[in-house]
């Protein structure tokens, strides 16, 4: 991997982005207020709004990693499989609290026991689903 | 300028969407086995698509100058399904024969369960079996980091398995970087919401270099931009990179993976004009 020469100068940037990022980053305030709003101006829980305020306290962090650090911020960073399908779709943003009720994975379970299973075996759980 | 879009389900697009990309300069697609948006009931459910992607989009593509190629698999968000994985699995090997499919995929995770990691592994098997190129999902949102680890971990068992024969896709910053240390080819998905802005994607591109990325549209039946590679081509102009270095990314990479199959080829010019303007060539 090699980074690429850079092609614009720091003025360059912000003569050519400065106005679309501004836009974005009123659109996030007002997301910010709106839901203040809704909650009359009390405070939130949620798993994901806690995440995006999290994500946003990052943006004003040092370079020059912030948005790979808003991306793990948001991130399931666990590695052990889950035992069985929760639901079809993700949330947008790891619910630590809510996995942890939902799944227990067995003990020693994390990391390298979802590679262990030879094809034999995994043919035996797929002829007992289908007996099911 | 020409471009191949490595990812485009275009079973779920209109004929509109397939001359808009002609028009911007696409010369080829690849379209992934996937998701309906809803449960097959069948085994007959998934060849009945196996054949849509094999016999009709090539024909409906051509009529565009677009070649398409396919690649079959039963998709992640329904191989938690072991019984149907079972049967779907045994229809496949006869598909891998037919003359635009280049390979397995996109195969992968969808919320990483263990039955997923099996079907995946499942799925390998049987492109190891034959021969055959890899193509593979990489989880959305909050299950991408974990999706992309246990990927790469579940691969690391296959001695056999060539990196340089399977492309990672849907990479963003925090995963891309771990699919490329470990050898594979990665895709950028230039989504509206969901995946990667085409501002990110040349930030991407800029960071990490040019070698074995590529880029596509992944353009379903979500919101997406069937003609999005066109908007990266825009946003590399933009960013005031040369048009070879932007070519390398929308054709050659592709190109370049895409061709470890003897059955990739793209059509040649007359072919391309002849069919966007009947009578001119």
């Amino acid at each position: 991997m090699s980074k690429l020469p850079p092609t614009m100068s720091f003025v360059d940037l912000v003569d050519e982005y400065f106005i679309e990022n501004r836009t974005k980053l009123l659109d996030i305030a007002a997301f910010l207020d709106r839901l203040d709003r809704a909650t009359a101006g009390g405070t939130s829980d949620e798993y994901r709004i806690a995440a995006f305020r999290e994500a946003v306290a990052a943006l004003a962090g040092a370079g020059p990693n912030r948005v790979e650090a808003v991306q793990i911020i948001f991130s399931d960073p666990t590695t052990a499989p889950l035992e069985a399908l929760d639901r079809k779709s993700a949330s947008g943003a790891f619910d630590a609290g809510g996995r942890a009720a939902a799944v227990s994975p067995a003990p020693g379970a994390e990391g390298l026991d979802h590679r262990e299973a030879p094809l034999a075996e995994r043919r035996v759980d797929s002829a007992a689903q289908e007996a099911r | 300028m020409e471009y191949i879009d490595l990812h485009a389900h275009m079973v779920s697009r209109s004929t509109d969407d397939y001359v808009q990309m002609a028009l911007t300069g696409c010369v080829a697609v690849t379209e992934p086995a996937f998701w309906a948006g809803w449960d097959r009931s069948s085994a007959d459910g998934f060849e009945d698509y196996f054949r849509q992607l094999t016999e009709f989009e090539p024909k409906r593509a051509a009529q565009y100058g677009i070649r398409h190629f396919a690649w079959i698999c039963m998709n992640p968000k329904e191989g938690d399904d072991r019984a149907m994985a079972a049967k779907v699995l045994a229809r496949i090997p006869k598909f891998l024969e037919r003359p635009t499919v280049l390979g397995i995929g996109e195969i992968g995770m969808n919320r990483v369960t263990r039955n997923e990691v099996a079907t995946f592994r499942d799925h390998v098997e049987i492109a190891l079996a034959h021969g055959q190129l890899i193509h593979i999902h990489t989880p959305h949102l909050e299950d991408k980091y974990k999706g992309t680890r246990v990927t790469i971990d579940s691969l690391s068992c296959y001695d056999v398995v060539s990196p340089s024969r399977v492309m990672i896709d849907h990479a963003e910053e925090h995963t891309i970087e771990m699919i490329l240390d470990a050898g594979y080819w990665t895709g950028i998905t230039l989504y509206p919401q969901t995946k990667v802005s085409a501002q990110r994607a040349v930030d991407m591109i800029e960071t990490h270099g040019t070698e074995r990325i590529c880029v596509a549209s992944a353009c379903d039946w979500g919101p997406s931009v069937p003609a999005a590679v066109s908007h990266f081509i825009l946003e590399m102009r933009r960013r005031r990179h040369p048009e070879s270095l932007i070519r390398k990314i929308v054709y050659d990479n592709p190109v370049a993976f895409l061709s470890q199959s003897p059955k990739f080829s793209l059509p040649v010019a007359r072919d391309r004009v002849s069919a966007l303007a009947p009578g001119v060539a």
